[in-house]
Order: C-alpha cells, then structure tokens, then sequence
C-alpha cells in the first residue's frame, strides 16, 4: 500500500466520518507547514488532501458495517527525496470498477489544456451527485498534482474490491504535467 | 430586503451579504459536510437580490469580495453556481465587480479567479494578500 522508500509522515487507517477528515486535516496541516516548502506546493499537497478525504468520507460510509483486517478506509501522507505522496483507499463495490477505471485512465491521457476544457465544460454543466460531488475531483487532483493518477483494486473476501489511490506531488512546483 | 450573515466554521466560509450596500463577502475555507445545504440559502438570496435590483431599477454597482483559503471541488461548482445568478444584472446595466483575493505566490489560487472570470464574463479585479 505505501509507497516504496517514502517515508511515512502521517498513516490513518479507521472508520471516515466528517470527523476523522477534521482530525486528519488538524493533524497533516502542522507537518505540511514545517516542511518549509513553496506556498504553492504546500497549498497543492493541503488541496489534495481535502479533496481525496472528502471523497473518502462521501463513498466510504457504506462499508462501515466491515471492519475486517485491511478493509477500513486508509488516508497516508509519506515523501522521498522528490515527491509527496498521497495514499487513499477505501472498499467499492466490484460495479464500480469499471467506471472508475475509465473516468482516471482518460483523464490521465489528457493534456493540461484539455483538463482545463473538461474542467470548465463540467463546472458549467455539471450538477451536486447524490453523494455531494461535482464530478470535478480527479480533474483538480491531476491539474494540481500534475502527474497521473496511480490506482489499484484489490479483491476482497468478502466481494468488495479496496480501492487505491496514489497521488505525487512534485517538491519543486511545475504546472507541466507528468 | 434582509441581510444575510453566516459566522464562518473552520469547514465552512464566513458570509455577509449586504443587500443595501451591495457588497457580498465570502470568505474562509469551504469544504461542508454537505454542500448543498449550506450554498442553497446564499444562491437564494442572491436570486432574490439580483431580482429585487432589477426590479426597483437600482443602480448601485456590486462589490463580491471573495478570499479563499482552501476549498474542494463540489464548493467550486457552488461558486460558480452562486455566481452565475448575478450575471442576470449586466443585462440591466448593474455592474458586478468580483474581487478575488489571493495570498502572494499563491498561483493556483489567482488562476482559479482567472478561470472564474474567462467562463462567466465578469469583471474580476485580481488583489494579492
């Protein structure tokens, strides 16, 4: 799950609720200020650490009910030499696969001038979900990260898959994408 | 018309729309548990605003001061939604002018102000702080 030779600043592994996001963003917020980095490569790690806790807390609170080993929700903030990481995973159902494989790999393939025209056309025409998203998360976590989106399913016993997302974040700000 | 006031929570952004003077504040951070309940009261006001303006022929420009910290992205949509209703006001000659602030070096930030203004076609005034 983490990410090899990183260094682990920050590991949450538990239920999510709108409190644990608070916990989470009290406790990553200090280590993130410390690291002495560019505004705007500290405002990009807080950005996406928002984003993927609030996805987190929006489509993981139907698997509350299973707390087996290695199926809680896991949020993980590590570094190596280069990069921040940003670690989340949580439980979907198997039908979700597909989707979400889909909306990540073809938003990995597009340039940033495109991600901006898709970004654009869906804050315009989008709407809220029933789980109180805009569709706009995975195109601002690559806009601001600027690499791909890294992820994972992993089946579950009990028919679920474990959903993982890696999201790096260059130390030296660069608005190029990866 | 009332004026709407919201204390700010460290999950929710501090509001305060004054209908007399025209002057609508956001600011602070936005990421609510749950984000249509609490940007329905705010876009509402503003439609009723924008139409009481309209209606009574008023004249007064208006000043959108808007300082973010840190936002997600449903609250982005809320933005540009709340936003949106005021453009009704240029088709009656009332001036919006958007204030968007933003901390020095804080690119991002300034950029999303920029995306704002090139979609919705208001006048955007750019103040580093």
């Amino acid at each position: 799950m983490s990410i090899k030779n990183a260094t682990i600043l920050f590991h949450f592994e538990d239920d999510m609720d709108f409190n644990s996001v608070d916990a989470i963003l009290r406790n990553v917020k200090p280590i993130v200020e410390q690291e002495e980095l560019q505004k705007v490569v500290a405002k990009r790690i807080m950005h996406v650490v928002i984003e993927t806790t609030d996805n987190l807390f929006r489509h993981s609170r139907r698997f509350h009910a299973d707390k087996d080993e290695h199926k809680l929700p896991i949020f993980e903030l590590s570094k190596d030499e280069e990069n921040y990481y940003i670690t989340v995973g949580n439980q979907v159902n198997p039908k979700e696969i597909n989707n979400l494989e889909s909306k990540i790999e073809s938003i990995n393939h597009l340039s940033r001038e495109d991600l901006k025209d898709l970004y654009k056309h869906t804050i315009t025409n989008g709407f809220i979900s029933e789980r109180g998203g805009a569709g706009l998360g995975f195109i601002d976590i690559r806009l601001k990260s600027g690499s791909a989106i890294d992820y994972s399913f992993v089946p579950l016993k009990n028919g679920n898959a474990f959903y993982v997302l890696n999201i790096c974040i260059p130390k030296i700000a660069t608005k190029e994408l990866a | 018309m009332k004026n709407l006031s919201i204390a700010a929570t460290n999950t929710t952004p501090y509001i305060s729309f004054d209908a007399k003077e025209s002057v609508l504040i956001l600011q602070g951070d936005s990421r609510p548990e749950n984000v249509e309940v609490f940007y329905e009261p705010i876009i509402d006001w503003t439609k009723k605003f924008c139409a009481e303006k309209i209606a009574t022929a008023s004249t007064t420009p208006i000043s959108i001061q808007i300082a973010l910290n840190y936002y997600n992205s449903s609250s982005s949509k809320c933005i540009f939604d709340f936003l949106e209703h005021t453009k009704v006001l240029a088709e009656h000659s009332i001036a919006v002018n958007v204030i968007w602030s933003y901390e020095k070096d804080d690119d991002d930030m300034k950029d999303a102000g920029h995306d704002l203004q090139e979609l919705l076609h208001i006048n955007f005034t750019f103040k580093e702080i």
